[in-house]
């Protein structure tokens, strides 16, 4: 963003100073858009379900690096944009949604609801690059992801 | 026994019974004491809770887990290493120092000039969560890994 | 996990496990779980009195254990913390259970209350001849015979030593519902540890 001086600089300067001493994440509200996914974490080589394709290499060793599991495959993938003050839906799968509010300077409120009862709730400001995601076992020993990444404009 | 049951309301019984846990302030404590020592009905039942709560301190049965060591174990060992610990990071000491001074120095620079210039998209203060572990009543627990740049919210089983 | 090699496990306090299994040991973990395991059961199966459960519940509390291990601070014993976190979980475990049993008449005249008032006061001491191995069987024969609210509050308060307020919170009711609850769970324990039947408590 760029700003062209026009003003004193002392009252620009109590501006930039108030800025950046109060309030570094009060940055103007804008729409975010997130790549919000569904992941399917295993030791297995392959999935059952031939549709799935293994994530890209770089969140998988993202993901390697903090779970245990080998390999991670992607159930779906969805791309939201919520703008300011706005609460989207996000069906992930027939038993998994999320809700993603849009809070102003407190972030995001995320959602997420199993088999339509909400299984937790977070609330997350989002420092560009960082990824939200909410995890838990599954079946024979595998792990069901929900990976929250906002998207660079 | 039962008449003096029936005469004294709940309040009073169960002030009996706090006495005897410790559980009253000083001076009730002098007034209950002097009440069990005019009558000998209170003092009775107060005998008979007292003499129940000594059998009891310190004879808990002793019982053993039903499972060998390993097999114990096992299960144990399957749920620690399924579930992400909690571990505290800590802000890098350059981002530690280096943001109020960099604050400083770009005030410094704004008040020496008039010109135009890139307002920075300024990373958040707090890069680093706290654990968010023993506080969570549903049993998750949430933490952040700077290096991967993902805050990670781990949902027991159970619970999803 | 690497295991340093100058640690002798069976032998080390349990400050030092716990240090090494902060840092992600599971052997130190492992041998701090072979030390405890019998304490954490034993609490879980005197609240729920069955085996399956109190094995389940005493596993689960040790994974939460491990889960949340770097913010034990030495503020209590290891062995204390880690029975906190069995008999949060032994609560839940009983609200869930309850939520699916029906209520059985002699547990509505328990939760109504009156029925102490119509026990006879005991007037024998209940260890009286008896060897301190058979009280302890007497004892937790009786316990399984409570309710569960009666039998967890006098199991916190008599076993754990926890007062009043710190039991309502962790039963989610009133220190007045605590304080009468013990009551009667103390006078039907005198009962049945003086061998009273049923039918003695109304005469």
């Amino acid at each position: 963003m760029r700003v062209k001086l026009s003003v004193s600089r002392w009252i620009l300067a109590a501006v930039l100073v108030a800025f950046l001493v109060l309030s570094p994440s009060d940055t103007v509200a804008a729409e975010t858009k997130f790549q919000a996914r569904l992941v399917w974490g295993t030791d297995e080589m392959k999935p059952e379900n031939p549709n799935l394709k293994e994530i890209d290499a770089k969140t998988k060793e993202k993901l390697k690096a903090v779970f245990k599991w080998k390999n991670y495959f992607e159930v779906e993938t969805q791309t939201v944009v919520v703008g300011p003050n706005e609460l989207k839906k996000v069906k992930m799968s027939s038993k998994c949604e999320i809700e993603i509010q849009e809070l102003g300077k407190d972030g995001f409120e995320v959602k997420l609801f199993g088999e339509g009862k909400l299984t937790k709730k977070v609330k997350q400001v989002f420092p560009t690059g960082d990824c939200l995601v909410l995890a838990g076992d599954d079946k024979n020993s595998n792990a069901w992801l929900v990976m929250l990444c906002p998207l660079q404009k | 026994m039962r008449s003096l049951l029936n005469k004294m309301n709940t309040d009073q019984i169960l002030k009996l019974q706090a006495y005897l846990d410790n559980e009253v302030s000083s001076g009730e404590a002098r007034r209950i004491a002097n009440w069990l020592s005019r009558d000998a009905e209170a003092l009775q039942l107060f005998q008979e809770l007292k003499e129940i709560k000594a059998a009891m301190a310190e004879n808990e049965l002793t019982v053993s887990v039903p499972e060998s060591r390993d097999f114990y174990w096992s299960k144990i060992q399957r749920g620690i290493e399924s579930a992400p610990v909690a571990r505290p990071t800590v802000a890098p000491w350059w981002f530690r120092i280096g943001l109020p001074f960099a604050a400083a120095l770009a005030t410094l620079a704004v008040l020496m000039s008039v010109t135009t210039f890139d307002l920075p998209s300024l990373r958040l203060r707090s890069a680093v969560y706290e654990i968010d572990g023993s506080g969570s009543d549903d049993g998750s627990i949430t933490f952040h890994s700077q290096s991967e740049g993902m805050t990670v919210v781990w949902i027991p089983s159970g619970q999803y | 996990m690497k295991k340093p090699t100058t640690i002798d496990y069976p032998t080390a306090p349990d400050e030092v496990l716990v240090k090494l299994a902060q840092k992600g040991d599971t052997v130190a973990f492992e041998e701090l779980v072979a030390r405890h395991r019998d304490k954490i059961y034993a609490r879980a199966f005197s609240m729920l009195r069955n085996e399956q459960d109190a094995i389940d519940v005493s596993q689960e509390a040790w994974i939460k254990s491990w889960q949340r291990l770097i913010q034990f601070q030495g503020d209590s014993s290891f062995a204390t913390w880690m029975t906190r976190i069995t008999i949060n979980l032994a609560l839940d475990q009983l609200r869930r259970q309850k939520r699916v049993k029906t209520d059985s008449l002699e547990h509505l005249n328990e939760e109504m209350g009156g029925v102490e008032r119509q026990m006879p006061v005991v007037n024998t001491n209940p260890s009286e001849g008896l060897e301190r191995g058979e009280l302890r069987v007497k004892i937790d024969k009786a316990l399984g015979q409570l309710s569960y609210e009666h039998r967890t509050v006098l199991v916190l308060h008599e076993f754990e030593d926890l007062e009043y307020k710190v039991i309502a919170k962790k039963m989610q009711c009133s220190i007045g519902t605590v304080m009468s609850r013990l009551f009667y769970a103390r006078r039907k324990m005198a009962a049945l540890l003086a061998g009273l039947k049923r039918e003695e408590f109304t005469q």
